[in-house]
């Protein structure tokens, strides 16, 4: 009997199964990997809040210019810190199964940075930023392209970008599913 | 549409931050609508923090941290939105979504986490056809809840409503000892078979691409080396462990002049040195068999010799590697059961052919309707695409990243630059000398092609190879055929950066179908010779009489002929040499690779700096070249995929420890999504040319009549013929049937019809993607207009009341989420545009 599977009943993982992308074994694997961060907190509550920099230590997340952005969003607190249900869900949403729609939803509110539900010019400097993160862009580089992407994507001219005009964008872009994607 | 409008909270309209708006104020100059959305939003904002400053707030972004902040949920639709689009045959959004956006156009949104699920669960309550209690409500329930963009705690709580309204009591059992084991079982399977994981995250996806392609064909070439074994070789040796009786004369062909039995052989037992592809039980009869086919003659006269590995000659001559070897005879498997060796062998290897041929093609389409539909040569969104989609969400190494980084970075720069430099036209003298140059090199490739044709021809012409009588001679021109094979497409890899095309794509494809050019060219050539060397002895001899073999032709295609008699037994059947050849090809090629691997390996030893890239566009067309090299040897070499998998296996290994050991990412972009398809595009091109190679040899080539499961044919057509001959009623009835005027015309118009009933929908429906799209931009124009011509209302002498529905997200997607204005309240009235807008809307 596996350690993981100990700390939950069989109804939990049907649970965990019918509302997530994932199979009860990948959400066993799942959860093995978030113990693994923390080994005695986890072990003795299934469910205990990790805080972000412990999350942050994570692979697919430290290499990751959006790692930070990812716990902020998924988590239940807003704080960053994740429970295992917030990790499952992240995971969930990068997932091979998750489809494209819910996918853009969660990448339109990783490059939200401001929250405002629009992305606006700012966003757009602090994603590309991140992008290229120890290179710079010179500003009038950097305007350029941000001019450039409101060009081509910013179909009501209000100079920013509602999730609408993201996804139709967005769905031009075949790459995308496949790099919003982390193999657990 | 009845509102309450003043004491309500529009908890569904998404409120920039505060502070933010403030901070970015400055920034730059926005268009006239956006200023005043922006005014808006502040005296929205201004009311709202008068009533109740807890309560808006956004979804962990930088100024939310500070505030108290609750749920992802407070916004409208688009939270909800997947619900719309994505089943594929459910377009239209479901009752309960529709409950949900009534309630909150009313303004009744949710405020807590507790009201979301109160009223998403209330809703889907209300919704018959989800709370149905079959299947399909079942399935729609699930999928309902799934795709729900809310924190799992909440679609949790949902989901305990739902169930708890259904049935009441759920077993809360701990996982039982049986299903643990299961769970951890598969669990590691799953581990397993992640084990590319490593690799895409050091790599990137696209890296990912060319090992998940490897171990795609490695299934698919595993699951067909299994066929081949299942239905050739064992009959195969049950026929050689027990030779038929003279009975077999029941499936004899009717014009071998007599009846052909083997003589019982003694099993063998050879201890394989290493690595084998062989069964580790060979046959090799005793005695020769006393028969006017001398096929066999020396079979037992050949030693195993140490070379015979690399040559695929001598010893395995007699093994069930080849073609040559396999019997004529039938296997009976219990009294009255007959199973004929050359109808398996022929059904087999055309089963093979349509196994492959449908495999793929159903890859082919699946990867295009994923990828590739509607977004061909559309370049009108390369930016976006660039600063949304280039980051490699799988990668999880520093290093990776940074050469990411990089990468990103100068791509940026890239089309950055590309796009200043559009704006200054190009005259078309510039543009037509772009074109000649690119003709130029085209022609001056094209006809190295043709020129490195003639000479792979002339060099099978050459005694020089032939004369040579040790196995290392035979093994002089595949070394040469693989060196050329694997040199050349580098020299094309620099070619193409003088060309000057603009993208790194459209060279990466040049390079690609060149290389892929030169590969056919080269193999086509080789097995052309061979085939028409090899018939040509034939044609001029009578098949009867083996013994006079002509000597004006030279036999080039044997060229390890120990002994005259063994040449003209080898020349008898020259399946075998020619699968020998492909058997040569193939251990060549997988030498090579190992000594550059080696050689990759040793260099990155001596210099600490790993400088060398993974080309992952010159490994994969590797890949393809011998899949087509399985292809084109597959009838006359049956156990192909069995060698193909063992070396895909070691390669595999190899490869990864290579890769993770001594290279680098490749940081120029790769675009996994489409290269993928291309290349299966390309595999199934080369699949479909072997498969006309076969059909051609098929009516119109000569078997060797000394061996094989045709023995005793003159053409592979008069096996068909002789079995339509021994089933001549039912196959004439059935042949007569098919080709009546009436059966073949009506087949043909059904066809048609079907041909035709699919492209017109193809095409209705490009259209109709067509419109929408154009519909969607009309529509944001139109609100843009609308927000326009409220302006001029503001500034006109009344000041109307707040227009707070306007500051809505704008989603074109809902329409249920569009400007809906209060119209209990007078100010409304005065604006006939938006009454418009509002009926359209509805």
């Amino acid at each position: 009997m596996g350690q993981g599977s100990s700390q939950f009943t069989e109804a939990e993982l049907e649970e965990y199964q019918e509302l997530t992308y994932f199979t009860k074994k990948e959400i066993l694997y799942a959860h093995k990997r978030f113990k693994n961060l923390a080994l005695e907190k986890v072990g003795h509550n299934r469910n205990a809040k990790l805080p972000m920099d412990k999350l942050l230590s994570l692979p697919e997340l430290r290499a990751n210019p959006f790692g930070e952005r990812m716990c902020l969003i998924f988590s239940s607190t807003k704080d960053g810190d994740c429970t295992f249900e917030d990790f499952l869900d992240m995971m969930s949403v990068f997932s091979e199964a998750a489809p494209k729609s819910v996918k853009a939803e969660y990448a339109f509110r990783i490059f939200d940075f401001d929250g405002d539900d629009y992305l606006g010019r700012s966003d757009l400097e602090e994603t590309i930023t991140k992008l290229v993160s120890p290179q710079r862009f010179s500003s009038e580089d950097m305007k350029a392209l941000v001019n450039r992407v409101l060009e081509e994507a910013d179909l009501d001219d209000d100079g920013m970008l509602a999730f609408a005009e993201f996804e139709h964008v967005i769905s031009k872009s075949p790459d995308f599913a496949n790099s919003f994607r982390i193999r657990l | 549409m009845a509102s309450s409008s003043h004491s309500v909270n529009f908890e569904d309209i998404p409120l920039s931050s505060f502070q933010h708006r403030h901070s970015g104020s400055s920034e730059e100059d926005f268009s006239p609508s956006v200023n005043l959305r922006r005014a808006q939003t502040d005296v929205h904002l201004r009311e709202r923090r008068r009533q109740d400053s807890d309560k808006y707030h956004s979804y962990g972004g930088r100024g939310c941290r500070a505030q108290q902040c609750t749920l992802p949920s407070r916004c409208g639709g688009e939270l909800l939105s997947s619900h719309m689009f994505h089943h594929g045959r459910e377009c239209r959004p479901s009752a309960w979504y529709n409950t949900v956006m009534a309630h909150r156009r009313r303004g009744q949104g949710p405020n807590t986490e507790e009201e979301v699920v109160d009223e998403i669960a209330d809703a889907m309550e209300g919704d018959e056809r989800l709370m149905s209690d079959n299947v399909d409500g079942e399935i729609m329930r699930r999928e309902a809840l799934r795709d729900l963009i809310k924190p799992l705690r909440v679609k949790k709580e949902i989901r305990r409503r739902l169930t708890a309204r259904r049935s009441s009591h759920r077993d809360s059992l701990p996982i039982t000892r049986l299903n643990g084991l299961k769970y951890t079982i598969s669990m590691q399977w799953y581990k397993v078979k992640q084990s590319s994981r490593k690799i895409e995250g050091t790599f990137g996806t696209g890296v990912g691409s060319y090992f998940r392609f490897l171990r795609y064909l490695f299934l698919l070439n595993l699951a067909i080396a299994i066929l081949v074994c299942g239905f050739l070789l064992t009959p195969q040796l049950l026929v050689r462990a027990h030779p038929q009786q003279p009975s077999g004369a029941v499936a004899t062909p009717s014009t071998t002049p007599a009846t052909q039995t083997l003589t019982p052989a003694a099993l063998r037992v050879e201890d394989e040195p290493s690595s084998s592809n062989l069964p580790v039980f060979t046959w090799s009869p005793l005695n020769p068999p006393a028969n006017i086919d001398s096929c066999n003659d020396s079979l037992t006269s050949k030693e195993f010799g140490g070379l015979d590995w690399l040559t695929g000659a001598g010893w395995f001559d007699t093994t069930e590697l080849y073609y040559g070897t396999y019997s004529s005879e039938d296997v009976s498997l219990a009294a009255h059961q007959h199973y004929s060796m050359p109808k398996a062998y022929f059904l087999v290897i055309f089963v093979l052919f349509i196994i492959y041929l449908v495999v793929i093609l159903h890859r082919v389409v699946v990867l295009y309707k994923n990828n590739d539909i509607d977004i061909e040569h559309d370049m009108s969104a390369s930016f976006v695409r660039k600063v949304f989609s280039s980051w490699d969400f799988s990668i999880t190494e520093r290093k990776a990243a940074d050469i990411k980084h990089k990468s990103i970075y100068s791509e940026l720069k890239e089309i950055l630059q590309e796009y200043l430099s559009e704006e200054q036209e190009e005259d078309w003298l510039q543009r037509a000398k772009g074109w000649l140059v690119k003709v130029v090199f085209w022609t001056l490739v094209l006809a190295f092609l043709a020129l490195l044709g003639w000479a792979t021809y002339a060099m099978l012409d050459l005694d020089i190879l032939h004369n040579t009588k040790s196995s290392a001679g035979l093994l002089l021109y595949p070394l040469i055929v693989t060196c050329i094979i694997l040199v050349i497409p580098l020299v094309f890899t620099q070619v193409v950066r003088v060309e000057g095309y603009s993208t790194p794509r459209t060279r990466l494809y040049v390079t690609l179908v060149r290389t892929i050019l030169l590969k056919l060219t080269v193999l086509g050539v080789l097995v052309g010779t061979w085939y028409t060397q090899a018939t040509s002895v034939f044609a001029t001899e009578d098949p009867k009489e083996p013994e006079d073999l002509p000597v004006l032709t030279p036999t080039p295609s044997d060229p390890d002929s120990k002994v005259e008699t063994e040449k003209k037994e080898r020349d008898e059947c020259w399946e075998t040499s020619l699968g020998q050849e492909f058997y040569r090809l193939l251990i060549m090629d997988f030498i090579i690779g190992l000594v550059m691997h080696l050689g990759t390996f040793i260099i990155s030893l001596i210099s600490q700096r790993t400088a060398r890239e993974f080309n992952i566009g010159r490994y994969t067309v590797h890949l393809i070249y011998n899949q087509t090299l399985l292809w084109a040897g597959l009838f006359f070499c049956p156990l192909t995929p069995l060698i193909v998998v063992i070396k895909i296996v070691i390669m595999f290994y190899i490869q990864k420890f290579i890769l993770l050991r001594c290279l680098n990412p490749d940081d120029s972009p790769w675009r996994a999504a489409q290269a993928e398809t291309v290349y299966l595009v390309l595999t199934l091109v080369s699949l479909i040319l072997s498969f006309f190679g076969y059909l051609f040899i098929l009516l119109k080539g000569k078997t060797s009549c000394g061996c094989g499961p045709f023995k005793g044919y003159q053409n592979y057509v008069d096996f068909f013929w002789d079995i339509i001959d021994k089933d001549q009623e039912t196959i004439l009835t059935i042949v007569s049937w098919l080709f009546k005027p009436g059966v073949v015309a009506g087949i043909l118009i059904i066809l048609v019809i079907l041909v035709y009933c699919a492209k017109s929908t193809a095409e209705g429906r490009a259209e109709m993607i067509k419109v929408l799209r154009h519909q969607l931009e009309l529509e944001l124009r139109d609100r843009a207009f609308l927000l326009k011509l409220t302006e001029r209302v503001r500034q006109g002498p009344q000041t109307p009341r707040e227009p707070r529905d306007l500051t809505q997200r704008s989603s074109f997607v809902f329409s249920d989420s569009k400007v809906h204005p209060a119209d209990s309240s007078p100010a409304v009235h005065r604006f006939s545009d938006y009454r418009e807008n509002q009926s359209m809307g509805d």
